[in-house]
């Protein structure tokens, strides 16, 4: 198992594998997105409360669960790259970065725009709505963080820090329904309990969720690949890589 | 080895002291943090006097009237415990209907009716379509009750 | 056609959010894909500067 970790956050090995894995995710993840959109827009049946508007939620919910996946997962690679000094865990955080923040802001427009012919306003300072926007904020921070350091090994720690301590954002925008008053909806998708939302109109909103996961995915990898071969410009492995194709200078 | 526990060990403090910060800065802040109140805390004097707060519930079914030609509404919001009558001058959103969750913002009357200045409907988590919901009604399960919170 | 387009009066809403949804879903293939060019960039330039000095090197080392 270890000799197994140790290979694959070996930059090389990773370097290869990631590349050959990643359109195996990007095509089917875009050709789920076009089944799921279609799904959402023309097969599910109006809402019996919202009519056609409630098909914003085909993009508000897959957008807002990766704004808050997606941060998981840079958090968690930022404590694995903070606490055994790997690397590549850091790469993968910064890489996660950006695709994490445009989805994120993606979740506040969306639901902006659902919020306005629903509820009557496309913003309040909701605990709900309030989190998911600090949590851009600290996407933004984390960024520019990292951007503000000459050294990568100080931005590493630096920003990996600010990820940690930014987790605590995580269950207060999950829990911000049942914690405090809100004007958002309790969740339509339960881990324990039925879902509240009827067949015909969940599957296109389930299908959304795996495509852009799968999504994600193959952004991570190819944002990774390119933050290894930033960090590894000097490495013998790259020259072997990349020092035919220039020619003998 | 060592290092390796020590760097897990301050991560884990870090995390566990911005966390008990936050969560009791929260904790503190709990009353502003309310976003509304509902009508058994209205009439129970919680929101601070002579100011603006929200108020939330369901709109009673039945309870709505509105002049005709004029934009002035009145209605009641309750929490299926007690219930304040509420007036307004204004459009109302799109979701507005008796029996689905409301916040108004707005304040006290001294008749002890609340004056709403914006009227924002609350929706439920329950997606399907009408005739599902139609059918449902039918049977007997009253899909908009379950918006009480 | 015009009844779907319509999305029975939220055309705005639901067409903008699914609007701003695919713009992100775009951006991100486009800017992935140029950090990636830009990476193998810097990498090839690197590359072809190492070998360049190695060569160098060996070649002072035969002059002299």
């Amino acid at each position: 198992m270890w000799t197994w970790f140790h290979k694959l956050a070996s930059p090389p090995h990773f370097y290869r594998l990631a590349g050959l894995i990643g359109p195996w995710l990007l095509w089917p993840s875009l050709l789920l997105l076009a089944v799921g959109t279609y799904g959402g827009l023309v097969l599910a049946p109006a809402d019996y409360q919202q009519g056609d508007g409630f098909r914003i939620i085909y993009v508000h919910v897959p957008s807002a669960y990766l704004s808050t996946t997606i941060y998981a997962v840079l958090a968690v690679a930022s404590a694995i790259g903070l606490i055994w000094r790997i690397k590549l865990a850091h790469a993968v955080a910064a890489a996660a970065a950006p695709i994490g923040a445009s989805f994120t802001a993606v979740a506040l427009i969306s639901g902006a725009l659902w919020g306005k012919p629903m509820w009557g306003t496309y913003w309040e300072w909701d605990p709900r709505l309030t989190s998911e926007l600090i949590l851009l904020f600290i996407y933004f921070g984390y960024m520019s963080l990292r951007a503000s350091f000459e050294d990568l090994n100080q931005a590493d720690r630096a920003s990996g820090l600010l990820a940690v301590i930014g987790v605590v954002n995580l269950p207060i925008i999950h829990y911000s329904g049942m914690w405090w008053s809100s004007l958002h909806q309790g969740p339509s998708l339960k881990t324990l309990d039925a879902p509240s939302i009827s067949g015909d109109m969940l599957w296109p909103l389930l299908l959304l969720i795996a495509a852009s996961t799968l999504f994600f995915g193959a952004l991570l990898l190819s944002r990774v690949r390119a933050e290894v071969l930033d960090r590894e410009q000097n490495s013998r492995w790259i020259q072997d890589l990349f020092g035919d194709s220039a020619g003998a200078g | 080895m060592t290092p390796r526990r020590q760097r897990m060990l301050t991560v884990a403090l870090v995390l566990v002291g911005v966390g008990l910060a936050v969560g009791l800065t929260l904790q503190a802040f709990q009353e502003n943090l309310l976003y509304f109140y509902s009508p058994t805390q209205a009439l129970a004097g919680e929101p601070p006097e002579g100011r603006k707060f929200r108020l939330g519930g369901l709109v009673e079914e039945g309870s709505m009237s509105r002049q005709p030609g004029e934009l002035k509404v009145s209605f009641v919001v309750s929490d299926l415990e007690q219930s304040l009558p509420v007036t307004y001058e204004g459009v109302l959103p799109d979701l507005f209907r008796e029996g689905q969750g409301v916040v108004a913002h707005g304040y006290m009357e001294p008749d002890g009716t609340f004056r709403a200045e914006e009227v924002l409907a609350k929706h439920d988590e329950n997606y399907m379509a009408p005739e599902v919901a139609e059918l449902l009604a039918e049977q007997g399960h009253p899909v908009k009750e379950q918006a009480a919170n | 056609m015009a009844d779907f387009l319509a999305m029975g009066g939220y055309a705005e809403f639901v067409w903008s959010a699914f609007g701003v949804w695919f713009a992100c879903v775009i951006f991100n293939i486009v800017s992935a894909r140029r950090r990636m060019r830009a990476s193998i960039e810097r990498a090839t330039v690197a590359a072809a500067r190492q070998r360049h000095r190695a060569t160098r090197k060996m070649r002072q080392r035969h002059d002299t």
